[in-house]
């Protein structure tokens, strides 16, 4: 099976009864997503069993999948609606936004100077240690927003429309997250400007 | 209400943190994906993609088996007692059966194993069978449940 096909090429044979093109077009996300999976439940067990629900569903959804439409953005936003009806069951508070301070000012970062750059403050894997722990504290509403972004490279834009929301509400939030990071970075002795 | 200009301002700030979370982020090693779980999506796929059974569904399966386990066994109790409506006989689709095994799993009081039991032995062997009235105690009944079967199967 040719890997250079695009995802859209791969979902047409699929629908077509291509098993392989199916298995290679999942074979592409897998990794992303029980990665996403694991971070977001913090449990290898759920995210296995979430996985298998994810793909499921997902191959039940192609014959209605519009092509303008980005794979990628319709497999996380299944796996996300899982995690949250997962987090319920678990009576965790996942779906619980955070909606106070909505007029956060967004420019904090952009005007205080240099913008942060973690990744330049010290090479060690302490420092990657640390992001994994800031944010496995953050709240779970953040954290999904957060993980979105890093482990799936999806844009805000995207993230917003996973999420139904407009994009001025979901940045707000991601600059929340942001700063928590950074101040868990700081409580921890790093210096973080 | 801000300004388009600096609300693209805000945003590229934020992207840019974004992009040097992430650079740190990419250095984690990916989780690796069980073997052959994959697999088992596309196997389950090919057989007709049937919902995932994830463990919480079983729970909640075994738990509504038990119940309807322990309702077939006490109608049967009561049907032996009490006589079938009209003297039909009793027979069992592939759905009571799948929910009688499942509920053999469960520890059952003794009286409702036996009972499952026969009623397993019955829907294997596919068999119809006539209920008589029977004189005595319910719990007696089914107590020594296997044997009624038994006696009703001979009849």
């Amino acid at each position: 099976m040719p890997t250079s096909m695009t995802d859209a090429e791969l979902i047409r044979r699929s629908r077509d009864g291509n098993d392989e093109a199916l298995g290679e077009l999942f074979g592409r996300y897998q990794t992303q997503l029980y990665g996403f999976l694991v971070k977001m439940t913090r449990s290898r067990r759920d995210a296995e069993d979430l996985f298998q629900e994810t793909f499921l569903r997902i191959h039940r959804m192609l014959d209605g999948y519009r092509e303008q439409q980005r794979f990628k953005s319709l497999l996380f936003t299944v796996a996300s609606n899982l995690c949250i009806d997962h987090a319920r069951r678990r009576k965790t508070r996942l779906a619980v936004v955070e909606d106070e301070h909505e007029d956060f000012p967004l420019a904090e970062i952009a005007d205080a100077g240099p913008e942060w750059k973690p990744d330049r403050m010290l090479e060690s894997s302490q420092l990657q240690e640390l992001l994994n722990e800031a944010v496995d504290s953050l709240p779970d509403a953040q954290r999904q927003l957060v993980l979105l972004r890093l482990e799936t490279g999806m844009t805000f834009q995207e993230i917003a429309d996973l999420r139904g929301e407009p994009l001025g509400t979901v940045l707000p939030r991601m600059h929340r997250a942001v700063r928590s990071i950074r101040r868990y970075f700081q409580e921890h002795g790093y210096e973080t400007s | 209400m801000k300004p388009p200009e600096q609300d693209r301002h805000d945003s590229e700030g934020l992207e840019r943190t974004y992009a040097a979370l992430s650079r740190l982020w990419q250095r984690n090693r990916p989780e690796d994906v069980p073997a052959g779980l994959l697999d088992k999506v596309l196997a389950r796929i090919a057989e007709g993609g049937r919902p995932v059974r994830t463990r919480r569904v079983l729970r909640w399966q075994r738990n509504l088996s038990q119940v309807a386990g322990i309702a077939a066994a006490l109608l049967l109790v009561a049907t032996m007692h009490l006589g079938w409506p009209g003297g039909g006989g009793l027979s069992f689709d592939r759905s009571d059966e799948l929910l009688l095994v499942e509920s053999r799993e469960a520890a059952f009081s003794e009286v409702f194993d036996g009972a499952l039991a026969g009623l397993d032995e019955l829907v294997a062997e596919d068999a119809d069978f006539e209920l008589l009235p029977m004189d005595g105690d319910l719990l007696a009944l089914s107590l020594d449940l296997d044997r009624q079967l038994e006696e009703a199967e001979s009849f």
